[in-house]
């Protein structure tokens, strides 16, 4: 008779996860090492045959035992993943210790409803992470939208300040242009003047000399007229004298008298109106300011050339230094606002790029919620429609990764150092 | 006027590389999936530069470059994938299928233009 053998530490549960081999195992597999021992005598065997039955009891006894055990304490991996055969309460296999699998049960009933409370969970967060997506979708749009907006303004106010530049620089040029042709029109114009005047003066000049010689002249008329009228005068005397006789002499003596003064109205109102013009040529030539007061005109319409022709030139210098400076500073900061457009055109990309990383989560996410439904459905007893492994959900996830950044997050999250250097992130082949 | 044809199904990633291109006076010319890029070149488009994505609905992207290497009007044009993907046996693959050149996301908009200048010297920029 063998006594049963110690216990055997169930595959894949450790050994200090086991209580030890209690009383009833140990009858049970005592009896079966008896009922074995017991064939010999039963069979009249021989020794060797005797000894041969001793060891297969003891094997059997051992097997018992094992099988026992095996049957209280199941693997907890095992006994959640393998389908089970619906087992009606109350008709659980009789080698079992009712309590121990009450027990079982009961925790495998709370982890099942525990895990079904899990289900809301996985709905929300696979929504959270579409929404996630949803709204950074919708900020790029809107970013974007904005950008091109922005763009476009600055390709406006680029194109406002090329077109304004190019107006004042023109404005410049005309204005400079325009008043160098009023100066010279201007000078022109003066030069003319001034010869004219010249002229003028020339030919009042001479008016004048003409109207002092026909004052000498006038002198003299009045000197002929004087000694005319003394003549008649002496002829009327001498007519008187002659008496009868010299009646046709008084005649001639009279109309000579007459004649005398006649030609003295005649040289009097000569002369005045000799004064008048030569009064009026004296006013002339007062007003003209003499040659001096030209001269003087002259230089002050030039100085006044000067000066419109220095107008000119600053007006020119200040619109070309605001071209020069000012505007070219608007220019150069209006490009810098084009080049950080440009920029963030292409920053926006993240957005793809973010959302392919949150699906693979949420595909990570999924297959754990199958995974856990499946876990849930064998605690009690039901049978999974997919039965997905934990250890596959992350390979399957690794499977999945596109980006470096990807990579490099899986291994630094396990403490792994990253494999190999990045590529370069562009290529021409 | 020679086209800028970009594929790719993000909406986001189709607005910001017209909103580069565009801005550097490309012509540009959009398709959300390699069949409809495929339909648009059978209808008549000629792009002088294609940049589409790797990973898309239906086919992806290399795929859409070998399709597009057996078609006369784009059997040289130079084509470029713009992708997250990093490794590097789907690069090689791009490679073999025809693809001139290989753009990891996001790209910055001036090596963009960099690029494209390279690819393309041909393709002028004009007022959009």
């Amino acid at each position: 008779m063998q006594t049963a053998s110690p216990a055997v530490p169930t595959p894949g549960v450790s050994k200090s996860a086991l209580p030890k081999t209690d009383v009833r195992t140990l009858l049970i597999s005592g009896a079966a090492g008896c009922a074995v021992g017991v064939l010999p005598l039963i069979l009249g065997a021989s020794q060797p045959a005797q000894l041969l039955i001793t060891a297969a009891a003891a094997i059997c006894g051992g097997l018992v035992t094992r099988a026992t055990q095996r049957a209280a304490h199941p693997a907890p991996a095992d006994a959640a993943l393998t389908p089970r055969p619906i087992v009606a309460a109350g008709t659980e296999p009789a080698r079992r210790a009712p309590a121990d699998e009450s027990r079982t049960a009961g925790v495998g009933r709370n982890v099942a409803q525990d895990l079904a409370e899990l289900e809301p969970l996985f709905s929300v967060t696979h929504e959270q992470l579409r929404s996630i997506v949803t709204q950074t979708e919708e900020a790029a749009t809107a970013i974007l939208t904005s950008l091109e907006a922005l763009n476009a303004a600055q390709v406006r106010s680029a194109g406002c300040i090329t077109d304004t530049r190019e107006r004042i620089v023109g404005f410049a040029e005309q204005s400079d242009t325009a008043l160098h042709t009023l100066a010279q029109s201007l000078g022109t114009y003066l030069d003319g003047r001034l010869r004219e005047t010249r002229a003028e003066r020339s030919t009042v000049d001479a008016a004048a000399e003409q109207m002092r010689g026909l004052d000498t002249l006038i002198v003299s008329l009045e000197k002929v007229g004087a000694s005319t009228r003394m003549l008649a005068l002496n002829a009327n005397i001498e007519a008187s004298r002659a008496g009868i006789h010299g009646a046709g002499f008084k005649v001639i003596a009279r109309e000579l008298q007459d004649l005398a003064q006649a030609s003295q109205a005649a040289m009097t109102e000569a002369r005045s109106q000799v004064s008048n013009v030569q009064r009026t040529i004296a006013q002339v030539l007062t007003a003209d300011h003499g040659a001096e007061g030209t001269h003087s005109e002259q230089q002050r319409l030039e100085a006044l050339m000067t000066e419109l022709d220095g107008i000119a030139r600053t007006t020119t210098q200040v619109l070309l230094g605001m071209v020069r400076t000012d505007l070219a500073e608007i220019a150069s900061q209006t490009s810098a606002v084009g080049d950080q457009v440009l920029s963030v055109f292409g920053q926006v990309q993240f957005q793809d790029v973010v959302r392919q990383q949150i699906e693979a989560v949420d595909e990570s996410n999924a297959m754990l919620h199958q995974c856990l439904d499946g876990l849930r459905q064998g605690l009690i007893g039901a049978e999974s429609e997919v039965s997905i492994r934990p250890a596959t959900i992350l390979e399957s996830a690794r499977s999945r990764y596109v980006t470096q950044i990807q990579r490099r997050v899986d291994a630094q999250a396990l403490g792994k150092a990253t494999a190999g250097t990045d590529a370069p992130d562009i290529e021409l082949f | 006027m020679f086209r800028i044809l970009i594929v790719d199904d993000s909406p986001t990633i189709l607005a910001s590389m017209s909103g580069i291109l565009s801005s550097a006076g490309y012509a540009v010319e959009r398709a959300a999936n390699a069949e409809e890029a495929l339909k648009k070149i059978q209808s008549g488009l000629s792009p002088a530069l294609v940049i589409t994505d790797y990973h898309m609905p239906g086919m992806h992207g290399v795929q859409l470059i070998q399709e597009l290497r057996k078609l006369t009007q784009t059997r040289f044009t130079p084509m470029l994938v713009l992708t997250t993907e990093s490794q590097q046996e789907k690069r090689d693959e791009a490679r073999k299928a025809g693809a001139t050149g290989w753009l990891v996301k996001p790209v910055q908009a001036d090596k963009l233009l960099q690029v494209v200048r390279q690819v393309a010297p041909s393709l002028q920029a004009c007022a959009a």
